[in-house]
C-alpha cells in the first residue's frame, strides 16, 4: 500500500488524516517536517492514484474545514491552517509534472536552475513546435485539437518516464556510487525540463485559442 | 398543506432568501425539503422594484406597475449599487438608471427621490421586509434570520452592504452565499450527482458560470467567471433600440416612453420563447405618438447573438481554468429567467454537448438552495459542506513594478502558499511588501490591498538575502502575509481583507482585461525584467574593466565596448526582441573577460591571497557577472524566461557563489539602502501603523544550542567537521549533491536529508569555503 500508518497523540487510535483524529477529533501536533506527501498520508513515491488523491482531499476537508471544525478561536487557526495544508498538498501533487518537481527536490536533486540541459536537438524542435502553436492557433478547430492531442501525448510520455526514472533511482542500492545516483538524478531532470516546455505550448496554445475567440 | 407546521422544524425559522437585481424570493425548508413562499395569487416572485408615492412606499408588482407613471420615483435595479461609489458606475450603466443617482459619504452611490436621499442598503431592505413579511404569513410566526445569496463575484464592500441591508429589515443574516452554489444545493439534494457540474446563471443584469465539482457532500467550486454588465435585460435593451429608432425625427424619448418601452420589450420577449414572431409596440397618447414593431424569433435571436456568444465565451473560461473539456462536465444547471430563451438553450446545449438540466424553475432555484444553506446553518444537514475557491490571484509588487502572483485565482480556499524573494541592492537593510489583487502583470493595474516593511536586513549584496514570504487565506477570503529572512528570522505580517474596497465591475474587468491585455502585458514585464539585467550587467561590466583590463586585447575591449554601447542604447525604446538580440550579443563579447577574470581569482587565491583580497580589487559584482554571462544552452525563443545567467558547469557555479558570498563584508560595505522588492517605493518612517493591529515586527528568536547533535541550521558547526571529515573534497568546487551526502554522513548529524535545500546547502557551502581558506 501507498498509504502511511500513523497512531494518534492523544488517543493512540489508528490515524486516517496525519491532521486530525476521526475517532476523538484531536488535531495532531503541528509537524514543520511534514511534506506533501505526509500531509496526505502517502508514501513518498511518484505515482499517485489520481481517485485515492481525490477521495483523501474530499475527506481530509471534512476533518479540518473551519464550517465544521468547530468555532473555537484556537481550533478555527488550526483547522484553517489544516485546511490550507491539504489544499497546497493537493495542488503539487496532482499534477505529474509538479510532483515530479517536487520529489525530486524532496530527494536531493538538481532543480531546474541548477541544471537546464534538454535532450540533444530539442531547442531546434521546440522552435519548430513554436511554429506549430502559432499555425494551430491560426487555423483553429480540428488542426489546434491534433496539436493540442500531440502535446498532451508528450505530456503523458513525460509522466510515463518519470514514473520509470523515479522506479529505477529507488532501486539503486544504498552502496550505490554517487555518479549512479547522480546520473538517475540528471535523467529525472532532463524530463522534467522538457516537459516544462511542453506546458508552456499547451498553455500558450489554450491561451491563444481564448484570445482569438474573444475579440 | 400546512406550511405552518412544516416550517416549525427547528426553534426558529431560518429562511433563504434570493435578493436579485430584478426579482426576489424567500424560502424555507420544510419537511419536504426546500419550498418558496408564494402569495395568495401563488406568485413566488417579488419585482426588486421599490417607489414612491406621497411619501408611502410600495415594493414589488404594485410598484412596477407605477414605473411607467412615475419613473423617477421608482427604483430598479438597486442591487447594482449596493456597496458601489458613484465613480464606481460606468456612465452607460447610470445612463440606464432612470431615477437620480447621487453620491453620499464616501463618495457612496445614493438614490435621490423627491428631494430625499435613500441607501441602496435602505431600498434593499424594503425588499426584504417585504419578503419577511410574506414568510411570516407563510410560517405563521415570526422569522428573524435569513441566509441570503449574492453574485459569486461580490465582493466583501458588497456582501457587508448585502449584510446591513438584512439588518435594516429586521433579519439577522447567518450567513451569505454565492449564486450558483446554491443554484447548486437545490439540484444537490435531490440528486447526489457524483463529478463536475457547470451551473450557468444569466440573471436580468448579470451572467455567472460556476464549475463544481460534488463528491461525498462535498461541493467543491472549482472556478467562476462572469460579467455582471451582461443579462436579460441587455436583450431588453436591444429591443427598445430596435422600436426607438422608429421615433419621428427630433423627437427624444422621455422617461415614461422609456419605461413603457422596456416592459413591452420584456413581455415581447417572453413570447417569443414560445411563438414564431410577435408584433408589439407603445403608445404615448399624450403626444400622440405611436409605434410599432413586429418582431421575428430569427430577428430576435439575432440581435442578442453577440451577447449570447460572450457568456459562452466565459464558459470556455471557466472550464479552462478548471482544467476540463466540456465532454468531462456530467451536468449543466440552467439559472436565473433569461436562460428561458430559446437561443441560450440551444447555445449552451451545443457548447456542453449534453441538454441542461432545468427540472427546478430557473427563477426558483437560488431561493431554493438557499433554503437548502439555512437548514445546514441551523444544523439540519450537518453533512454537506461547501468548499469555495479564490477570486481573483495574490501576489506582490516586485522591482520596476511587475507583480509576481503567488495565490493564483480559483485556488480553493483555505490556501497557503509561500515564494521567495531577494533584494535588488546592494546593502539594502529594508524591503517594502506591497501586496496586490488581480490577474494583470503590472502592479499600476492591479488592486493595492497594502503595504508593509520588513526592517533590519542584514547588509548583503543584491540576491543574496532570502526572504520567504508566506500568504495564508482563511475560508472567508481574508488574507495573511508573513515574511521572513531566512538567515536573520527576522519578519514580519500583516492581516488584509482581499476584495476589501473592489466593486464587483472591477473585479470582473480585472479579470476580463487579464485575457484581453495578457500578451501586451507579458512584453511589458518581460521588459521590465530584461532591462533590469541589462543595467546590473552593464554596471558589473563597467566595474571589472575600470580595475584593469584582464589581459584583454584592445580589439577584444572594443567589441566588448560596442556591444554594451548597443545594448544602453536601446534601453527604454525598440522591441524586446531587439534589446535581447543586443543583450546576447553583450552576453557573447563578455566570455573572454570572464574567463580571465575566473583564472586570475583562482591563480591568486592559490598564490596565498585571500578571495576577500582578491575581491576588494575587482568588484564582486562584476566578477559575478561576467562569470554569469557565459553563455546559455536554453536562451531560445521558445523559452518565456528572459534569465540568461545559466551556469555552464558546476565549477562555475560554486566559484560564483563562493565570491558573492565573501564579497558580502568586503568590497561592497556602503551606506544603507532603502528600496525593495517594490523598489519605487519611498521609505516614509512607520507609516506602516496605519495597516492595523496585524502589523508586527518580532525580534529574531535566539538560535538553538547545538549539544554535539547538529542539523541543517547548524552552518558553521557543519562547515568545520566537513573540513576534518572530507579534506579531499574541494567546498569551491563540490556538488550540492556530493555535499548533501557528506553531511548527512557526518557523525553526530541528525538532520532529515530531506529537509535540505539549495539555500541551506549554498550557506554551508559557503562556510566550508571559509572554513577552508583560514587553514590553507
Amino acid at each position: 500500500m501507498t498509504t502511511v500508518s500513523l497512531a494518534c497523540s492523544a488517543c493512540g487510535g489508528a490515524l486516517e488524516n496525519p491532521q486530525r483524529c476521526r475517532a476523538c477529533g484531536a488535531f495532531q501536533p503541528l509537524d514543520p517536517r511534514r511534506d506533501h506527501f505526509a500531509t496526505l498520508a502517502l508514501r513518498r513515491r511518484f505515482e499517485v492514484d489520481e481517485a485515492e488523491l481525490q477521495r483523501r482531499v474530499v475527506a481530509f476537508a471534512r476533518d479540518l474545514h473551519p464550517d465544521l471544525a468547530g468555532a473555537a478561536p484556537g481550533v478555527r487557526a488550526r483547522a484553517v491552517l489544516g485546511a490550507a495544508q491539504v489544499n497546497e498538498a493537493f495542488a503539487v501533487l496532482r499534477d505529474a509534472h509538479s510532483r515530479g518537481e517536487y520529489l525530486l527536490k524532496l530527494l536531493g536533486g538538481p532543480s531546474a536552475t541548477e541544471d537546464k540541459s534538454v535532450p540533444d536537438g530539442f531547442l531546434e524542435a521546440m522552435l519548430d513546435e513554436r511554429d506549430a502553436v502559432d499555425a494551430a492557433i491560426a487555423a483553429g478547430g480540428a488542426a489546434a485539437e491534433a496539436v493540442r492531442a500531440r502535446f498532451a501525448a508528450e505530456l503523458a510520455a513525460g509522466e510515463a518516464a518519470l514514473a520509470s526514472g523515479f522506479a529505477a533511482l529507488a532501486a539503486l542500492p544504498d552502496d550505490a556510487p554517487a555518479s549512479a545516483r547522480d546520473a538517475a538524478f540528471r535523467a529525472l531532470r532532463r524530463e522534467l525540463n522538457r516537459m516544462a516546455y511542453y506546458r508552456t505550448l499547451a498553455r500558450d496554445l489554450r491561451e491563444g485559442l481564448y484570445d482569438k475567440e474573444s475579440t | 398543506m400546512n406550511a405552518a407546521a412544516d416550517g416549525a422544524v427547528g426553534a426558529e425559522p431560518i429562511v433563504g432568501i434570493d435578493l436579485g437585481t430584478t426579482n426576489s424570493l424567500v424560502a424555507f425548508f420544510g419537511k419536504e425539503g426546500p419550498q418558496v413562499v408564494r402569495d395568495a395569487a401563488g406568485d413566488p416572485i417579488v419585482p426588486s422594484v421599490v417607489s414612491f408615492v406621497d411619501g408611502r412606499v410600495v415594493v414589488g408588482r404594485a410598484a412596477r406597475a407605477l414605473a411607467i407613471e412615475r419613473p423617477r420615483a421608482t427604483v430598479w435595479s438597486i442591487k447594482r449599487l449596493m456597496g458601489r461609489s458613484l465613480a464606481d458606475l460606468a456612465p452607460a450603466e447610470r445612463a440606464a438608471l432612470p431615477y437620480e443617482v447621487v453620491a453620499g459619504e464616501r463618495g457612496l452611490a445614493k438614490v435621490r427621490i423627491d428631494g430625499q436621499e435613500h441607501a441602496p442598503e435602505e431600498l434593499s431592505a424594503r425588499i426584504l421586509q417585504e419578503l419577511k413579511r410574506r414568510a411570516e404569513a407563510a410560517l405563521g410566526r415570526t422569522v428573524g434570520k435569513a441566509v441570503i445569496t449574492v453574485p459569486a463575484y461580490f465582493d466583501d464592500a458588497q456582501r457587508q452592504a448585502t449584510r446591513l441591508a438584512g439588518k435594516l429589515a429586521g433579519l439577522e443574516v447567518v450567513r451569505i452565499v454565492n449564486e450558483p452554489t446554491a443554484a447548486a444545493l437545490a439540484y444537490g439534494l435531490d440528486r447526489t450527482k457524483e463529478g463536475s457540474i457547470v451551473v450557468y446563471d444569466l440573471g436580468g443584469g448579470t451572467f455567472d458560470v460556476s464549475v463544481l465539482e460534488i463528491r461525498d457532500g462535498i461541493f467543491r467550486v472549482r472556478a467562476t467567471a462572469g460579467d455582471t454588465q451582461l443579462g436579460g435585460d441587455d436583450f431588453d435593451r436591444k429591443l427598445v433600440d430596435r422600436l426607438l429608432a422608429k421615433l419621428p425625427a427630433g423627437v427624444a424619448p422621455d422617461a415614461s416612453l422609456l419605461q413603457a418601452a422596456k416592459l413591452a420589450a420584456e413581455q415581447a420577449k417572453i413570447e417569443l420563447s414560445n411563438a414564431a414572431s410577435v408584433a408589439w409596440g407603445v403608445a404615448d397618447d399624450r403626444r400622440g405618438l405611436a409605434l410599432e414593431d413586429v418582431l421575428t424569433r430569427a430577428e430576435f435571436e439575432a440581435l442578442i447573438a453577440p451577447e449570447v456568444e460572450r457568456t459562452l465565451a466565459c464558459c470556455r473560461r471557466a472550464l479552462a481554468d478548471a482544467e476540463l473539456a466540456a465532454r468531462d462536465v456530467r451536468a449543466v444547471v440552467l439559472v436565473g429567467g433569461s436562460t428561458r430563451v430559446p437561443l441560450v438553450r440551444a447555445r449552451v446545449e451545443q457548447q456542453f454537448g449534453r441538454k441542461p438540466y432545468s427540472g427546478i424553475d430557473p427563477d426558483l432555484v437560488v431561493a431554493l438552495g438557499a433554503a437548502v444553506q439555512a437548514d445546514i446553518v441551523a444544523g439540519g444537514a450537518r453533512d454537506l459542506l461547501l468548499l469555495d475557491v479564490l477570486p481573483l490571484s495574490l501576489g506582490l509588487e516586485t522591482y520596476g513594478g511587475a507583480t509576481a502572483k503567488v495565490v493564483m485565482r480559483n485556488t480553493p480556499i483555505p490556501a497557503q502558499a509561500s515564494e521567495t524573494f531577494t533584494t535588488h541592492v546592494a546593502n539594502q537593510t529594508a524591503i517594502d511588501l506591497h501586496v496586490v489583487q488581480g490577474e494583470r502583470e503590472l502592479v499600476k493595474d492591479c488592486r493595492s490591498l497594502g503595504r508593509f516593511k520588513l526592517r533590519g536586513l542584514p547588509p548583503l549584496p543584491a540576491g543574496m538575502v532570502r526572504v520567504d514570504v508566506q500568504f495564508l487565506v482563511d475560508e472567508n477570503g481574508v488574507l495573511t502575509v508573513h515574511a521572513k529572512e531566512r538567515f536573520t528570522a527576522i519578519e514580519s505580517s500583516i492581516e488584509v481583507v482581499p476584495s476589501y474596497g473592489l466593486t464587483d465591475a472591477e473585479v470582473a474587468r480585472m479579470v476580463d482585461e487579464s485575457f484581453r491585455f495578457a500578451r501586451q502585458d507579458f512584453e511589458a514585464h518581460q521588459r521590465i525584467d530584461l532591462e533590469n539585467e541589462c543595467k546590473t550587467m552593464i554596471a558589473a561590466t563597467r566595474g571589472v574593466l575600470r580595475a584593469g583590463t584582464h589581459g584583454l586585447d584592445g580589439a577584444a575591449l572594443a567589441t566588448i565596448e560596442a556591444a554594451l554601447a548597443d545594448v544602453e542604447g536601446r534601453l527604454g525604446r525598440g522591441s524586446v526582441k531587439e534589446l535581447k538580440g543586443a543583450y546576447d550579443r553583450f552576453v557573447e563579447a563578455t566570455v573572454p573577460l570572464a574567463s580571465n577574470v575566473m583564472s586570475e581569482v583562482a591563480t591568486e587565491a592559490i598564490a596565498g591571497r585571500t578571495v576577500d583580497e582578491v575581491l576588494a580589487a575587482k568588484s564582486v559584482n562584476g566578477a559575478r557577472a561576467a562569470v554569469g554571462a557565459a553563455p546559455t544552452a536554453v536562451a531560445t525563443a521558445a523559452v518565456a524566461s528572459t534569465t540568461a545567467s545559466a551556469m555552464p558547469d558546476s565549477t562555475d557555479r560554486a566559484t560564483v557563489r563562493a565570491l558573492v558570498r565573501i564579497g558580502a563584508g568586503g568590497a561592497l560595505a556602503s551606506g544603507s539602502w532603502e528600496a525593495g522588492a517594490g523598489g519605487a517605493t519611498e521609505a516614509k518612517g512607520e507609516e506602516c501603523g496605519d495597516l492595523g493591529d496585524g502589523f508586527r515586527a518580532a525580534p529574531a528568536p535566539p538560535r538553538e544550542k547545538t549539544m554535539g547533535k547538529l542539523d541543517w541550521k547548524d552552518t558553521e558547526e557543519i562547515a568545520i567537521r566537513l573540513h576534518d571529515a572530507a579534506p579531499n573534497v574541494d567546498p569551491l568546487t563540490v556538488r550540492f549533491t556530493e555535499l548533501h551526502r557528506q553531511i548527512c554522513a557526518l557523525d553526530g548529524f541528525v538532520g532529515d536529508p530531506k529537509k535540505s535545500n539549495e539555500k541551506v546547502l549554498e550557506a554551508i557551502q559557503m562556510a566550508w569555503l571559509d572554513e577552508y581558506q583560514s587553514n590553507h
